[in-house]
């Protein structure tokens, strides 16, 4: 069981991070949104393009070459991209929609529909070909109790920076703030001077920079598919829950036990053989916890956003 | 300069086929505590929310302080000093009292994001003193036991005196309290109405709206009277109560 401990880490760092940034962008605009998974295929899609030899055909209907560049670079970029359209979303779409009161359930569906959308967009263009990033294989070592390749080590590191980083951020900078004031009343926010439409841009903008993070990661850990976010997305709304709703500590941890969980899993007695319903046993966990926590772990009473 | 704090010119709104304000020409002083009256419907909170920024006039325009505020954003008016209370209170529900007081007192004068990440001494001093100052007003309005409670553990008029609290903390030259005795016992009601007056006679210019008749009659200084939207009377307490116009307004035209 424990030398699944290393995968679990792994899973639960991609999944940590998508929770936190679905936690997030629920947390101050009371969206729960399903093309949250779209967003981490794009960062995965953009850094293939960015980062893919020039002469490499697979991607966009042939027509064009990647761009053949640096692969840390190409990771940024793509995480830039993903802000970049998770903030056009927020303009083109889901401002317009908040200006004219639509109801919860409404931009729930839209973003259902936006999900299906752009998904099979990916499907249209990007192929339905697994694919994978320019890099050379490695072999794992071991590292204290669990192992791992040294790049996927990276990963579990850069995860875990990234997430002090987003701690320290929301908890002491006004920035954080002013996003936990929103999320308790946009009005008062704007009656004490926040400019509330800033706010919820910055924040679809920095959700959407962590979920194209999310989406490198699992892509330089696994591979590169179309629907990749989507079959991830059902762990991260459980990882969400878990944690405690619209707390982003709270999703921070529980979108990593949630990985564990699904990982150590596999090396159950009775799940040998099986291991294609490895996500069973870690949902059938999150309902028991929230049957005796219904706020989740960290549900309400965490101070910080 | 004008000496006048507001003036709305031939302000409209409606809804749908609803005229909800239709006023021609309104003008409100400095240092003074007007009240807006009106029967359920007679369109003052839409006249709140329309010189706040919180809806966007049909027609019309409005200034504060000579400066056009017609297509100005509620943060934009709050910076400019005219704050507003709500009808229904509103707290950060997940902040304490402290907390509620310090980020309303800061955001204002103080909004950049690079000085709160590189925390300098200026800015930490600036912190003592806004939290100096949330005590001060804390003591004041008696809520300075609460400070570390979360907001959302209030009583309704617990919240009532910490949205005031909130709604000074920044020194604002105009308030536009939304009915802040609604729903209050009897005794913080009189405390309040003491506090209102405290702070109109340290100059902040005020206007309410209240449904409490006998509150307005006794703070005020001057009382418009709206009815379907419309300005219908507008003078001294003493002359509102033997208007002809306000009573039919209020107990219905006697066809008699």
């Amino acid at each position: 069981m424990l030398d699944q401990l290393g995968n679990g880490l792994l899973l639960g760092i991609i999944i940590s991070v998508a929770s936190v940034a679905l936690s997030l962008l629920y947390g101050v605009t009371r969206i729960v949104n399903f093309a949250h998974g779209e967003i981490i295929a794009l960062g995965a899609i953009a850094t293939l393009f960015f980062s893919s030899p020039i002469d490499y055909r697979i991607l966009f209907l042939d027509k064009f070459s990647p761009l053949g560049l640096n692969f840390a670079l190409s990771c940024i970029l793509a995480v830039i991209v993903c802000g970049l359209f998770g903030g056009l979303l927020e303009l083109i779409l889901f401002r317009p929609l908040r200006k004219g009161n639509v109801g919860n359930i409404a931009v729930l569906v839209v973003t259902i529909g936006l999900s299906i959308f752009i998904r099979h967009l990916y499907l249209l263009f990007a192929t339905g070909k697994v694919q994978n990033f320019p890099l050379e294989l490695q072999r794992r070592q071991t590292y204290l109790f669990f192992d791992m390749t040294p790049r996927n080590l990276k990963v579990l590191i850069i995860g875990i920076l990234v997430m002090i980083l987003i701690g320290l951020l929301l908890t002491y900078t006004k920035l954080g703030k002013a996003m936990r004031a929103v999320r308790d009343s946009e009005e008062l926010s704007s009656v004490s001077g926040i400019n509330s439409d800033n706010i919820i841009l910055i924040t679809w903008i920095s959700s959407s920079m962590l979920a194209g993070l999310a989406g490198v990661f699992q892509a330089t850990i696994n591979d590169v598919r179309w629907n990749m976010g989507f079959l991830i997305l059902l762990l991260i709304f459980a990882g969400t829950v878990l944690g405690g709703i619209g707390t982003s500590f709270g999703a921070m941890v529980g979108g990593l036990i949630i990985g564990i969980l699904v990982q150590v899993s596999v090396g159950l007695p009775f799940m040998e053989g099986h291991t294609e319903a490895k996500n069973a046993v870690a949902l059938g966990i999150m309902i028991v916890i929230l049957l005796f926590r219904p706020q989740g772990i960290f549900g309400q009473k965490e101070r910080i956003s | 300069m004008s000496s006048n704090l507001l003036e709305v010119k031939n302000l409209k709104k409606s809804f749908g086929g609803l005229q909800a304000v239709d006023i021609k020409e309104l003008k409100f002083k400095k240092n003074q505590l007007t009240s807006i009256i009106g029967p359920n419907g007679a369109g003052k909170t839409t006249f709140f929310d329309l010189i706040s920024g919180f809806q966007t006039a049909d027609s019309g325009d409005i200034f504060l302080n000579g400066d056009d505020i017609s297509n100005s954003h509620p943060y934009q008016i709050a910076r400019m000093g005219m704050i507003r209370t709500f009808q229904l209170t509103k707290v950060f529900d997940r902040m304490t009292v402290l907390e509620n007081l310090m980020f309303s007192g800061s955001s204002v004068t103080n909004d950049s994001f690079t000085k709160s990440i590189i925390n300098t001494k200026k800015q930490r001093n600036y912190e003592i003193e806004l939290k100096d100052k949330s005590y001060e007003i804390m003591e004041d309005l008696n809520i300075s036991h609460m400070a570390d409670s979360y907001a959302r553990e209030l009583s309704g008029g617990q919240k009532k005196l910490l949205e005031l609290a909130r709604s000074i903390i920044n020194n604002p030259d105009t308030l536009l309290l939304d009915e802040p005795l609604a729903g209050v016992n009897p005794k913080l009601a009189e405390d309040l109405l003491g506090l209102i007056q405290k702070l109109a006679s340290s100059g902040i210019s005020i206007l309410m709206v209240e449904h409490n008749i006998e509150a307005v009659m006794k703070i005020s200084e001057r009382i418009v009277v709206l009815s379907e939207g419309t300005l219908i009377a507008d003078g001294s307490p003493n002359e509102i109560r033997n208007d002809q116009n306000v009573i039919e307004a209020y107990l219905g035209k006697d066809d008699g």
